[in-house]
């Protein structure tokens, strides 16, 4: 009879465990993606605004004019703290031109490539652009949903983008 | 002393055990719904504060847009996409909703977000200044009576000089 009593701690404790442990690691999970995703959508709001800060009316007034590519890229990863350049794709779209992509975001650091380029005027103020960010987030949630292999992290795709108006 | 214990327990009528077992599901009875609310409360909340957050970014996505134009130009229906593009990781926008709602109080399931402004001939500093306010309507969420609504609306206002 005692023996039973014990046995049944144990399966029960394991009942319940199984689901604690991943209630626990889901809320552990789906806090560290929503905190990676509002960590994005504030870098990429920073990365356009400063391109839009900086169109072709800033230099003629003495400040800094014609940004480059890595000038807008460095301000995205320096706004991502806890999301390293290499984990983020960019892409930062103007009026006219194609887009340039950043995959990842520390391929641009060192490109010095004019952006928003200076061709058909579109740096200048009033003109759009775009920066979209997306971010593969990999969750240890997926060791615990069956049928996935033993240390195989899925991963979800954060997506964040910012439209603004040149100002300058 | 503890032989003996587990000598009368071994020998314990039968009631006592029944009891004893009534008492487990009458506590588990208990505690569940407090467990329940407890998720349900930390679930709804995160909503809550997800909303609170984009609802925050996206008046001033839309405040930049609206007084940066020229006051000639300022289009409302803009900033309203400038506010949509923003809330688009939301359950109940994403690529669905292109307009907004006419009014703050007109907001719903089809059209969760409202972008309102108005002038104010006086700012902080003096100046004439635009008060720009962005209404957004969670997704409907489960209720805890008299603690969490069904659906929270959110109303965020920022204050731009011109």
């Amino acid at each position: 009879m005692r023996v039973r009593t014990r046995g049944s701690s144990i399966l029960e404790f394991t009942l319940v465990g199984i689901p604690s442990l991943f209630l626990l690691i889901s809320i552990f999970e789906i806090s560290r993606g929503m905190w990676a995703y509002h960590t994005l959508a504030k870098a990429v709001n920073v990365g356009a605004r400063y391109a839009s800060l900086h169109g072709q009316g800033c230099s003629t007034n003495g400040y800094r004019g014609g940004i480059a590519v890595q000038d807008v890229a460095g301000k995205i990863a320096a706004a991502a703290p806890g999301i390293p350049a290499s984990t983020i794709a960019v892409t930062l779209t103007s009026a006219v031109s194609g887009p340039v992509t950043c995959n990842p975001l520390s391929t641009c650091l060192t490109d010095s490539t004019a952006w928003p380029p200076a061709a058909s005027n579109e740096n200048a103020p009033g003109q759009e652009i775009v920066i979209t960010g997306q971010f593969m987030f990999r969750s240890a949630l997926a060791m615990v949903i069956p049928g996935s292999r033993p240390v195989s992290f899925s991963a979800t795709n954060l997506s964040a983008s910012s439209r603004q108006v040149i100002q300058f | 002393m503890q032989k003996s214990r587990r000598g009368a327990r071994a020998g314990a009528p039968i009631q006592e055990k029944c009891g004893r077992k009534g008492a487990s599901v009458l506590e588990a009875t208990l505690l569940c719904p407090w467990i329940f609310f407890i998720f349900v409360g930390a679930f709804d909340v995160g909503f809550y504060l997800n909303a609170l957050i984009s609802t925050e970014n996206a008046v001033r996505a839309a405040g930049l847009y609206y007084v940066s134009s020229q006051k000639a130009s300022r289009d409302a229906t803009k900033s309203c996409y400038y506010a949509l593009e923003i809330l688009r990781a939301q359950p109940n926008v994403r690529s669905a909703v292109s307009t907004c709602a006419a009014s703050p109080a007109a907001v719903n399931q089809a059209t969760p977000v409202a972008v309102t402004m108005s002038s104010v001939s006086s700012g902080p500093d003096g100046q004439p200044a635009t008060t720009i306010t962005v209404t957004y309507q969670t997704v409907p969420l489960i209720p805890i009576p008299l603690l969490l609504t069904r659906q929270l609306t959110v109303t965020r206002s920022v204050e731009y000089k011109g």
